[in-house]
């Protein structure tokens, strides 16, 4: 799955999640729709992280906070830290306990967006991928090697 | 944890029952009396530590002014203008709710690790 298609189920699959964006080595990926275009998203991913970063140096060795809720009266924002980055699901108004029940589906989605995140910065840049001029393709059983 | 933090003496030789409402200070007092309460903090409008006790005392109220900070930068982004968001953290061991006051920011630290007082200890 791609990123995007693991940030669209996590949406379709948690009733109230609004949608939700991740970043991983400051790339920010997002499936917010239209009504969110013009908030600043690599800010509010920027904030969390910074957040952690905050937590993680009231002790030492430092804490390593998982994860941040914040309860607003239009929204709750649910961050979660990932290998090299973090999740920020943007919910609708609801309290800590509720969202505590919530979590479990949410988490279900941390592993295969850290797997995609991982392929998608591993996976070559159309120029990379590119033929090197000169530079005769080579395969096997048709994987080129 | 004690809840002696209530009218804590500040460095002004204040209390910082005063930056408390009534009503505020029965609470906090409530809440601290819980035996996994491990750290408080009470911080004040501008991010200034009013009374500290427990675990991370050195740190925690200049750390819980910046994170609250930027909580409220995100409320912000996302048009919630002066809401002061609830802040819920977790950490392996600790978790840690942070709250705007009347006149000052509370942070309370829990221990995770602590007995529990739900119903799974009763048989």
């Amino acid at each position: 799955m791609s990123v995007k298609e693991v940030l669209n189920k996590l949406t379709e699959h948690n009733a109230g999640v609004i949608g939700c964006m991740a970043t991983r080595s400051g790339q920010l990926h997002h499936n917010l729709k239209d009504a969110y275009a013009l908030i600043d998203m690599s800010m509010i991913a920027e904030e969390a992280e910074m957040m952690f970063t905050l937590l993680d140096d009231l002790d030492e060795p430092p804490t390593d906070a998982q994860h941040v809720f914040l309860e607003m009266p239009g929204h709750s924002v649910f961050a979660k830290r990932l290998d090299d980055g973090v999740l920020v699901v943007l919910n609708r108004p609801i309290d800590r306990r509720v969202f505590k029940q919530m979590q479990v589906g949410v988490n279900l989605f941390v592993k295969p967006l850290s797997r995609a995140l991982a392929s998608d910065e591993a996976e070559p840049s159309a120029e990379a991928a590119a033929p090197k001029p000169g530079k005769k393709r080579r395969f096997y059983r048709g994987v080129e090697y | 944890m004690e809840a002696k933090v209530i009218g804590f003496p500040d460095e002004k030789g204040g209390s910082s029952a005063s930056f408390l409402s009534d009503v505020e200070a029965k609470e906090l007092d409530r809440i601290l009396a819980d035996e996994r309460v491990v750290g408080f903090a009470l911080i004040g409008a501008d991010g200034e530590e009013l009374a500290v006790d427990g675990i991370w005392a050195e740190k925690s109220a200049a750390i819980f002014a910046n994170v609250m900070r930027l909580a409220d930068r995100i409320g912000e982004e996302l048009g919630e203008k002066d809401v002061d968001p609830v802040v819920f953290a977790e950490t392996a061991n600790h978790e840690i709710a942070a709250v705007t006051l009347s006149k000052a920011k509370a942070v309370i630290v829990r221990d995770r690790s602590g007995p529990k007082k739900g119903l799974s200890h009763v048989r």
